[in-house]
């Protein structure tokens, strides 16, 4: 199957008190308008700080929640409009899920096969699916020939490889992985970018990737910050974009917002391709007199 | 999928095991309940079966038939073909005899032999000399009548028909001479077998001897000259006809052989059995059992699918995300179904297929040891099912929250503990089912039936509900108290109990466990206390034994004869029955109640030694004299010619002997001397003489005694003054007779109004004009009570009592001296016994024959006790306790499953705890007391669900099949019979729970040891 694309329509996503099942204060805005469009068999990370929202979005793009407002669409599909049922063969064949914890996603009594037979079974019945071998797709991840080994035998790198293999049994057009380099040393973070590349490559799989490590961001080439529950920058090829939401705002980086903080007043100048934020205006006596942001075309 | 399933089973195998046992436990108790209930249908039917009485187990078929309806000797023949047809039920023996009575055999001219044809009787003698019966005209005699007569086998001898003469009861020869061989002398081994009926063939007489039947052949009783005889079908039922399945087809079959007979109209053929008394016994005690053990089985069954309920909640809980993946992957409802309960279901089916022979093997144990070997019977296969499919469904319903839920949801750590609206709906239905219940049980006025029959199961239940309400909240509200005040340890035990999701389930189940086990224990304890109340008070005495009758008198003297000193013999009579409304009566020698009887604690009043003095106040010594014969001075007036009124005198010989009633004639006018010979040389109470109207109706007289003495040798029955003061004399109706005395000697103005003889009869005043009397009510009839002449005496109460021996707590007791002495005809009690204290002798039973008396049965306080013991009430409760047994081991094995599934998470949270600075003491005491509290508190609880239970439906808890004597049964058991039992559920429970806090600790520990290193 080929890769798919993601498209996200001014997503917001709310935790009710209710929901979080904690007697929580109030409700929670996860994700406050993101606007992210993914082409088919692109790899991409999703980064950001604890509680920014990633997890949140990722879990949206696996159906796992519905989003409380704007369009989630893989592929053809407009997750909003799709039913649990619906959902659920979605999961079983075209969209893969790697939980963050290689563990969390294996059951620990079965071995790697009878792992990646629970993940096909779905898709074996679906009909008009060819589902690859399971040593096939262990090769895909660098452990050809551990198909019989329990998940206690593995070593951290290969348990998270297991995973990313039960992710993509069933073939996905788009593959989902969250953290998959969290507790892994240098060597076992390179084993696992190395067999997601090969997956990418091999399947044109679209894959996105929660991390914290921005080094895995640049790995996989491009790599959006979601801050405040909103697409706050994009990395790509080494370089950092801030991003212009459907709704016409614009994150400022962290840095700039240390100098400038909420509330600052700027006049917006833009002229010959640059944009300039001129900081002025009745809280100007707040921020320094001749600070400027310009942002690139 | 399977081979997935396979793994799952394999990988926690512990939780499918005890899982098993559970389902396996549920489906023996299923099992138990009937089995158990077939097997005591069994024992019941055994004990009753070998206790009845040869009449209830059997039927007899009788033809008495006359010569001169002409169907006499050729017509038997046909008889016994009717009566073999009429009976014709399977496993019943027919047995067909002849009877009639024979001259000939004694030397006495009027002394009758029975002569007997008894089918198959050689099968039953034992011959002492010479052979049994071959044929022909031979009989065979009793050893003791042979030895009396002198009698050899090869002796002729010649008999004749005999019938009673009705005007002089003397039999007379009634037919010609025939001549018989007697070819051996027998005497049989058990005079009581079934094989002889109710005939009475070997019964005692007054000598205490059994009597001996001359046994014949058929041929011979044809043979000879007779023109009555009485033509009897016994037919005996074999074990095999008392089946308790066969007991509803042998009432039917009862009633068919009624009908036949009925049918052949008038033949004099009349059937007597005693097997419907029998069945209806055989039936109370079945109802009884059929009613007590469902009580116990069916909460049994369900408190198994509860902890199943329970086990696989949490099980499943602990599973929660293990579901979720595999929902994460897409598959399907049916797929996460299989996955989800897969394994439970190997696991329950497997435990349930086991359940089946085990409870049914255990039954088997538990019947051979508790009720003699009556094993459990089969068909108990459905009630297996059902507990089956019940702990599939309770499985199936404890994981319907996990199959439902999003796979997000599932896939998240935290569980919402919260206990929604539909818990809350379902402990209000289950407090309003209880309250319901409760309700109908008295109202249907203690029938436990329907609902009524889980009352006390859905009573511990809804307190149970309710003290998990109230015992949740407050461990929560402790554990936060104590986590702001630092007391880490006390915080997080209380807060596992307060807010664990799950945890009020885990109490409440340990609630029930212990609640049952507490109602058990006291129902088993309290019946056990009734039982022994009962056979004590029912008996009256350690030991009893029944005497054939003799007169009062001749009962006493030969008790205290035997028993000088007092110590451990009592003569007693039980009372003639008096008026309707009247308690019954209790005549005993009250000189020797406190060492004979049995004197409950709770009888209350002044007790058995002052009781006897009340009931005895000093009296002169009875009128009495020695002589052959006695004479009366009278003087009646005019009125005596216009009157046929004769005057007589009745005397109790002072060796026991038969009362004399002695008509001394009719009064005339004028003086007379009225004589009559008695049999008085060894002495004899002057027990009163009479004024007796031969004609009828009420008559006037006046009639003056002027001496009363003796013949051979002469002198004063009664000196002249005592004779002539009124107050030596106590007449019966007061009313009906006037007395006064003077120099001539004391005057009797009789009125009588009814002409009856009580109205001209006075005695010596040698008792009190009013009998005393302990009574445990008031008595309805006020100051009189029938005596034990059958008379109305007057009476006086001077005691109250709570209860008497014998007679529980509705009864009047006399002293049998007083009563004796109060009574006209000095004869004999209906029942006669002496009862005998715990000092009494081994001889005793010698010493009492030495003395004259007949022993005809002997019976003691174990015995009664063990019947009582063997009763279908007593059996049932047996069961209550097993079931309350494998109720606490139910939530043993619960409480461990929830320990073994909750352990990794604990570990793993006060692993973490301890990572973050919690002290190892507190994190140990936090898993210790965790687990304790809730058995503690449970244990605490379960205590007051178990006398909340007890005090709605205790009473109602059936104990006896028939309450012999009306005796309260005890309200509530010993404490250390309760405290015991609950004590070992505890220390189980504890056991469960202490071994759990300890491999908790190692976990903890161990986890400690992994942060630390990766730290």
């Amino acid at each position: 199957m080929s890769g798919l694309a993601v498209a996200c329509r001014r997503v917001v996503h709310i935790y009710r008190a209710s929901d979080a099942g904690d007697g929580g204060a109030g409700d929670i805005v996860a994700l406050a308008g993101v606007d992210l469009s993914i082409s088919p068999g692109e790899m991409l990370a999703l980064v950001g700080p604890s509680g920014s929202g990633k997890s949140t979005l990722i879990s949206l793009l696996a159906g796992l929640m519905r989003p409380s407002a704007g369009r989630v669409n893989i592929g053809t599909y407009d997750m909003g409009k799709l039913s649990d049922s619906e959902i659920s063969r979605l999961r079983g064949t075209e969209i893969g899920v790697v939980l963050q914890g290689a563990a969390r996603n294996l059951l620990p009594y079965a071995d790697l096969h009878r792992n990646i037979w629970l993940a096909q079974r779905r898709a074996a019945r679906t009909s008009g699916i060819q589902l690859d071998d399971p040593d096939r797709i262990l090769d895909l991840v660098g452990l050809g020939g551990r198909g019989r080994a329990k998940i206690g035998e593995l070593a951290p790198g290969a348990r998270q490889r297991a995973a990313l293999a039960v992710g993509i049994a069933a073939g996905p057009g788009l593959l989902l992985v969250d953290e998959p380099t969290s507790q892994l040393d240098t060597h076992g973070r390179d084993e696992v970018l190395a067999a997601l590349e090969t997956v990418n490559t091999e399947r044109a799989t679209t894959i996105v990737v929660v991390t914290h490590d921005a080094e895995v961001g640049a790995r996989l080439g491009r790599a959006v910050t979601i801050r405040d529950g909103r697409v706050g920058a994009e990395g790509r090829d080494g370089q950092d974009f801030a991003v212009v939401a459907g709704d016409g705002t614009v994150q400022l980086p962290p840095e700039v917002l240390g100098v400038y903080p909420p509330g600052t007043l700027f006049t917006v100048d833009h002229e010959d391709g640059t944009v300039s934020l001129v900081a002025g205006g009745a809280h100007a006596a707040l921020a320094p007199p001749h600070a400027s942001g310009v942002v690139p075309d | 999928m399977t081979r997935l399933v396979w793994l799952m089973l394999r990988n926690r195998w512990t939780q499918a095991v005890t899982l098993a046992v559970l389902a396996l436990v549920a489906t023996a108790a299923a099992v138990a309940g009937p089995a158990y209930l077939g097997a005591v249908d069994r024992a019941v039917v055994d004990r009753e079966v070998r206790a009845a009485t040869p009449m209830e187990r059997g039927m007899s078929v009788s033809n008495s038939v006359k010569k001169e309806q002409g169907d006499i000797g050729d017509s038997a023949p046909d008889f016994f073909e009717i009566g073999a047809a009429l009976i014709g039920m399977p496993d019943f023996t027919p047995v067909f005899s002849v009877d009639l009575p024979t001259l000939g055999v004694e030397k006495s001219p009027t002394s009758a032999s029975r002569l007997v044809y008894r089918q198959d009787v050689c099968a039953h003698l034992v011959m002492v000399r010479g052979r049994c019966l071959i044929g022909g005209a031979e009989v065979v005699i009793g050893q003791r009548t042979a030895g009396r007569l002198g009698i050899t086998p090869g002796v002729s001898v010649t008999i004749r028909f005999a019938e009673l003469d009705p005007r002089t009861l003397v039999y007379v020869p009634a037919g010609a001479p025939f001549t018989l061989t007697v070819v051996g002398v027998y005497r049989v081994s058990d005079p009581g077998a079934p094989y002889w009926g109710s005939h009475g063939y070997f019964e005692l007489d007054a000598s205490g001897f059994r009597a001996e039947p001359v046994f014949t052949d058929r041929g011979a009783i044809g043979t000879l000259d007779h023109n009555a005889e009485d033509d009897t079908v016994d037919v005996l039922g074999d074990p095999a006809a008392f089946a308790p399945d066969r007991l509803p087809a042998l009432r039917a079959e009862l009633a068919e052989v009624n009908g036949r007979v009925d049918g052949l109209g008038g033949r004099q053929i009349s059937v007597s059995t005693g097997i419907p008394k029998l069945l209806d016994r055989i039936d109370r005690e079945r109802k009884v059992a059929h009613e007590l053990v469902p009580v116990a089985g069916v909460p049994l069954v369900a408190l198994a699918c509860f902890v199943i309920f329970l086990a696989v909640g949490y099980g499943t809980g602990d599973r929660r995300f293990e579901l979720g993946l595999v929902a994460l992957r897409g598959a399907g409802r049916l797929t996460r179904w299989l996955l989800a309960s897969g394994e439970y279901l190997i696991a329950i089916v497997i435990g349930a297929i086991l359940g089946y022979p085990v409870g049914l093997a255990a039954m088997a144990a538990l019947a051979s040891l508790r009720l003699d070997g009556a094993g459990p019977t089969s068909g108990a296969l459905p009630y297996a099912l059902v507990a089956g499919v019940g702990a599939v469904l309770a499985a199936l319903l404890a994981q319907r929250r996990e199959l439902f839920t999003p796979v997000a949801d599932l896939l998240r750590r935290v569980v919402g503990g919260g206990r929604g609206w539909r818990s809350l709906a379902v402990e209000v239905v289950v407090v309003l089912l209880a309250v319901v219940a409760a309700v109908q049980l008295r109202v249907a006025n203690g029938q436990l039936a329907g609902v009524g029959m889980l009352v006390p199961a859905l009573v511990i239940l809804a307190v149970a509900l309710l003290g998990a309400r109230a015992v949740v909240p407050l461990a929560s509200r402790y554990g936060a108290r104590a986590l702001r005040r630092g007391r880490m340890g006390g915080a997080l035990a209380a807060l596992q109990l307060g807010r664990r999701p799950g945890a009020h389930r885990l109490f409440v189940l340990l609630v029930v466990a212990v609640a049952l086990l507490g109602f058990a224990t006291t129902a088993f304890g309290v019946a056990a206390r009734a039982r022994a109340a009962q056979a004590e008070v029912a008996s009256g005495a350690v030991r009893v034994v029944t005497v054939r009758p003799v007169t009062r008198l001749k009962l006493l003297n030969a008790t205290r004869a035997a028993d000088p000193a007092g110590r451990y013999a009592m003569a007693v009579v039980n009372g003639a029955s008096g008026a309707p409304g009247d308690p019954p009566q209790l005549a005993v020698d009250t000189t020797r109640l406190a060492t004979a009887a049995i004197w409950q604690p709770g009888f209350g009043g002044p007790g058995p030694r002052h009781l006897s003095a009340l009931l005895r106040p000093g009296l002169p010594d009875p009128t009495a004299f020695r002589a052959n014969a006695i004479e009366l001075d009278v003087t009646s007036d005019d009125q005596a010619r216009a009157v046929d009124v004769h005057l007589v005198v009745v005397l109790a010989p002072m060796s026991g002997g038969s009362p004399l009633t002695e008509d001394l004639g009719r009064l005339f006018p004028g003086d007379q001397r009225m004589i009559t010979q008695v049999d008085c040389a060894s002495g004899c109470r002057l027990v009163g003489f009479g004024a007796v109207n031969s004609g009828s109706g009420g008559f006037g007289l006046r009639v003056t005694v002027r001496q009363i003495r003796t013949g051979e040798p002469a002198g004063q029955v009664m000196p002249a003054a005592t004779l002539a003061a009124p107050s030596s004399w106590l007449p019966q109706v007061p009313a009906s007779i006037d007395l006064s005395g003077d120099t001539d000697g004391l005057h009797l103005y009789y009125h009588s109004h009814s002409g009856t003889p009580a109205d001209g009869w006075i005695s010596p005043a040698d008792r009190p004009a009013r009998l005393p009397v302990a009574a445990t009510t008031a008595l309805k009839s006020g100051s009189s009570l029938v005596g034990l002449d059958g008379r109305g005496t007057p009476v006086t109460e001077v005691a109250r009592v709570d209860g008497l021996p014998r007679l529980g707590s509705c009864g009047v007791l006399v002293d049998l001296e007083y009563a004796d002495r109060a009574a006209s005809d000095a004869g004999t009690g209906e029942v006669e016994q002496v009862w005998l204290g715990p000092a009494a002798p081994p001889d005793v039973l010698a010493r009492l024959r030495a003395q004259g008396l007949v022993v005809t049965g002997d019976s003691r306080v174990a015995q009664l006790r063990s019947e009582l013991d063997g009763q279908g009430p007593a059996l049932a409760l047996w069961f209550h306790l097993l079931t309350a047994g494998l109720a606490v081991l139910l939530a043993a094995g619960g409480s461990w499953l929830v320990a073994a599934v909750d352990r990794d998470g604990r570990a793993g949270d006060l692993g973490a705890l301890r990572v973050q600075g919690v002290s190892r003491s507190a994190a140990g005491r936090a898993g210790l007391w965790g687990y304790l509290v809730v058995v503690l508190a449970a244990a605490l609880v379960g205590l007051v669900a178990a006398a909340v239970a007890w005090l709605v439906a205790g009473t109602e808890i059936p104990m006896f099949v028939n309450q012999a004597v009306p005796w309260p049964a005890p309200r509530w058991p010993t404490p250390g019979t309760v405290v015991g039992s609950c004590g070992i559920a505890v220390a189980i429970l504890a056991g469960v729970a202490l071994v759990a806090a300890y491999d908790l600790r190692r976990r903890v520990r161990r986890y400690g040891q992994l942060g630390t290193g990766r730290d």
